[in-house]
């Protein structure tokens, strides 16, 4: 298990993380979630090393990571980090021996990455030649050569078309299958709801939100409705009810947020009373709700 | 993995991806040609420094025979080309045109063009009597061998008491001792850029932040400088293999000895000068944030190798033994370059040559030490250029 507990960095005036608390488990998919300059990526380079904390400890397994464990790691910075000019399966190779792979399996990884990812005709070619989501994959493979036991992922799929998406999205599930922790940082919420168990929200250096995603959506103080009601009196149908915010607002068409502990049953009799239901949703909050909530302050 | 396992890592990638760039393979064929055409031109040089012997027109019917061979076979000490001519009008006339340097006329009579070559003369004067004196000898009824103590008596013998040292600094040994600075300064600058821009090639493109997943800072400093110094030594090789062969083949055994001498002393210096610059280099590019700013930060370095050079083809080579060319010679920073042309040219006392080196086998593990330091401090550091001072403190702070 990594945790990191208790992260502090300042980069000059600027507090890049404050108190940062939060674990990922093996076989687990966590998905950090933040605004832009919320301290992600400072959490992440920390797991390697790249940054020096004014306080706090990163540790796996219970202890202080040693640089044998590390380079049982796979990491996928944001920005990429590669030789330019080297080609590309020999780019995989060299980072899969660094990380102790024997020349032989090396090789051999490189040549299944490369299938999997459909860069097998790009194998001589240099990094420099390729395409934004080609990079993107030869960084990823960097990241997976050895079957790394932890995987730290910044912004894994930023500019992927959907297609590309969708089959990093299956590698990076398989990997959390065969058991290595899996940590990564996007802004495509829906996606990380499809992908991830597990979330973390950073908001300005701190952890507002953390948790397995299912119980975390049943803890949020709020549920959601989403629903239109035809008829004079259709589109208020919910005003005048106690805690109840008007999110949206489209023709009749609603979406509210409501307190956890209110009846759904209620809800929708008060709608039915108002005028035809043409359909009414009532749901724990999406991830980008959640989301919402950490970040502007609502769930604290 | 163990330490240095993951060095030589990374200097087999510095290996395999250099050697098969065009600069690489571009760069190692100039060094050979450049190693044919300098054995090539210590071959022709010495004879470029030396006159080719005069010439000198006979009139034939007029000139005692054998006077001819005596000018021609050197063995009074300087020689001359010998063009024989039927009538003293054609003899005149290839004096007039410059064709010849002197003429022998009827009588014999020596005649110059405009002025007398005092060497000329008496190698004449010397090859005309030798021709003559077998007849005034056999008048006699003497053999020239009985002859020969009045002729040529023993030279008496020479001692010199307390005598001067001869610097012996002719032409080509000067030629040979700059050929040599220069070669050294270019070593130490190009090697030197390939372990900057290396550097600051794997810090701009961030792919630093990746390999230190997997490696500590001073494993990817030595690999690097090690892969790169592995192909200087090959190329080097390639550059002395070159000169062996070319010597094989052009048949110049009688290579000048200074030769010998002076490429084993660039050699040694070469080696303890790369080790020295290198990490000084390496330390250079990673304070870099930029590729634009590698040349900017290196203007130190680059200033002081080019400032001593300056100095080692200047004062080194004219006053080979002077103080100041003493202390260019000792110093670690200057002895890379200064001290070869010392040997070339002067005559260095073997102590200075062994305080030299020692100075210098002492000095590279600290400066590997402090630029290590000033690497691990700076080379994960975004943003602007870093100040040493900076870098230095950081390094103690990361791990």
């Amino acid at each position: 298990m990594l945790e990191l507990t208790g992260l502090r960095k300042q980069y000059g005036d600027v507090v890049a993380l404050d108190e940062c608390t939060f674990r990922a488990q093996p076989g687990r998919m966590l998905g950090l979630l933040g605004p832009n300059g919320s301290g992600k990526t400072t959490a992440m380079r920390s797991v390697f090393g790249l940054v020096h904390l004014d306080d706090g400890a990163v540790r796996w397994r219970g202890e202080a990571i040693q640089p044998e464990e590390r380079a049982r790691f796979g990491y996928m910075p944001e920005q990429r980090g590669l030789y330019p000019r080297m080609r590309v399966r020999d780019q995989v190779i060299y980072f899969g021996r660094l990380h102790g792979l024997s020349a032989d399996a090396a090789s051999r990884a490189a040549d299944e990455w490369l299938e999997r990812l459909g860069l097998s005709d790009r194998a001589e070619s240099r990094v420099e030649e390729l395409s934004h989501g080609n990079q993107q994959r030869v960084q990823l493979m960097v990241a997976l050569v050895h079957e790394a036991d932890l995987l730290i992922l910044d912004e894994p799929f930023s500019g992927l078309d959907p297609i590309g998406v969708a089959a990093l999205g299956d590698v990076v599930r398989e990997q959390a299958a065969r058991g290595a922790a899996v940590v990564f940082s996007s802004h495509q919420l829906d996606l990380v709801e499809g992908l991830c168990e597990d979330i973390a929200v950073v908001n300005q250096g701190r952890i507002v939100l953390e948790g397995a995603l299912d119980a975390v959506r049943s803890a949020s103080p709020s549920r959601y409705v989403h629903a239109s009601v035809d008829g004079d009196a259709g589109a208020a149908w919910h005003a005048g009810l106690e805690g109840v915010e008007l999110l949206t607002a489209r023709n009749s068409e609603v979406r509210l947020r409501v307190p956890a502990d209110v009846d759904p049953a209620e809800l929708l009799r008060t709608a039915q009373a108002a005028g035809s239901v043409v359909f009414f949703r009532f749901e724990p909050p999406s991830l980008s709700d959640l989301f919402m909530e950490a970040v502007s302050g609502v769930a604290e | 993995m163990n330490g240095l396992s993951g060095a030589r890592l990374v200097a087999m990638r510095e290996i395999r991806e250099r050697a098969r760039a065009r600069t690489f393979l571009i760069s190692t064929a100039l060094i050979v040609v450049l190693a044919f055409g300098a054995v090539g031109a210590a071959t022709v040089l010495p004879d470029f420094f030396e006159d080719d012997p005069p010439t000198i027109a006979l009139v034939r019917p007029d000139v005692p025979e054998g006077v001819a061979p005596l000018l021609e076979d050197g063995a009074l000490g300087s020689e001359a080309e010998v063009l024989f001519v039927e009538a003293e009008a054609e003899a005149r006339q290839l004096l007039s045109s410059g064709e010849v340097e002197a003429a022998l006329l009827g009588g014999p009579t020596l005649a110059f063009r405009d002025e007398v070559s005092t060497n000329l003369e008496a190698l004449a004067n010397q090859a005309v009597r030798l021709a003559t004196l077998q007849d005034v000898l056999a008048e006699l009824g003497l053999t020239l061998e009985e002859a020969a103590p009045l002729i040529d008596p023993e030279p008496l013998p020479v001692t010199v008491l307390d005598p001067v040292e001869v610097t012996d600094s002719s032409g080509s040994d000067r030629a040979i001792a700059s050929a040599a600075v220069i070669l050294l300064l270019m070593s130490l600058t190009l090697y030197g850029s390939w372990i900057l821009n290396g550097v600051v090639e794997e810090k701009t493109s961030r792919v630093v932040e990746v390999l230190m997943g997997a490696l500590r800072p001073w494993q990817l400093l030595l690999g690097k400088v090690a892969g790169i110094l592995a192909l200087a030594v090959g190329q080097l090789a390639a550059g002395v293999g070159s000169a062996l062969i070319a010597i094989t083949a052009l048949g110049t055994a009688d290579l000048p000895e200074i030769g010998v001498e002076v490429g084993i002393a660039a050699l040694a210096y070469m080696a303890l000068g790369l080790l020295l610059y290198s990490f000084v280099f390496a330390a250079a590019g990673a304070t870099v944030a930029r590729q634009e700013d590698a040349q900017t930060v290196t203007m130190p370095i680059t200033l002081t190798l080019v400032g001593v050079y300056m100095l080692s083809l200047t004062v080194v080579v004219n006053d080979p033994d002077g103080v100041l060319s003493q202390a260019l010679s000792i110093v670690p920073v200057s002895a890379p370059l200064a001290m070869t042309p010392r040997i070339a040219l002067g005559n260095p006392a073997p102590w200075e040559v062994g305080l030299s080196i020692a100075l210098l086998v002492a000095m590279i593990p600290i400066v590997i030490n402090l630029a290590g330091r000033i690497y691990a401090g700076a080379i994960l550091r975004g943003g602007p250029r870093i100040g040493l001072r900076e870098a230095w403190r950081s390094a103690r702070e990361t791990r």
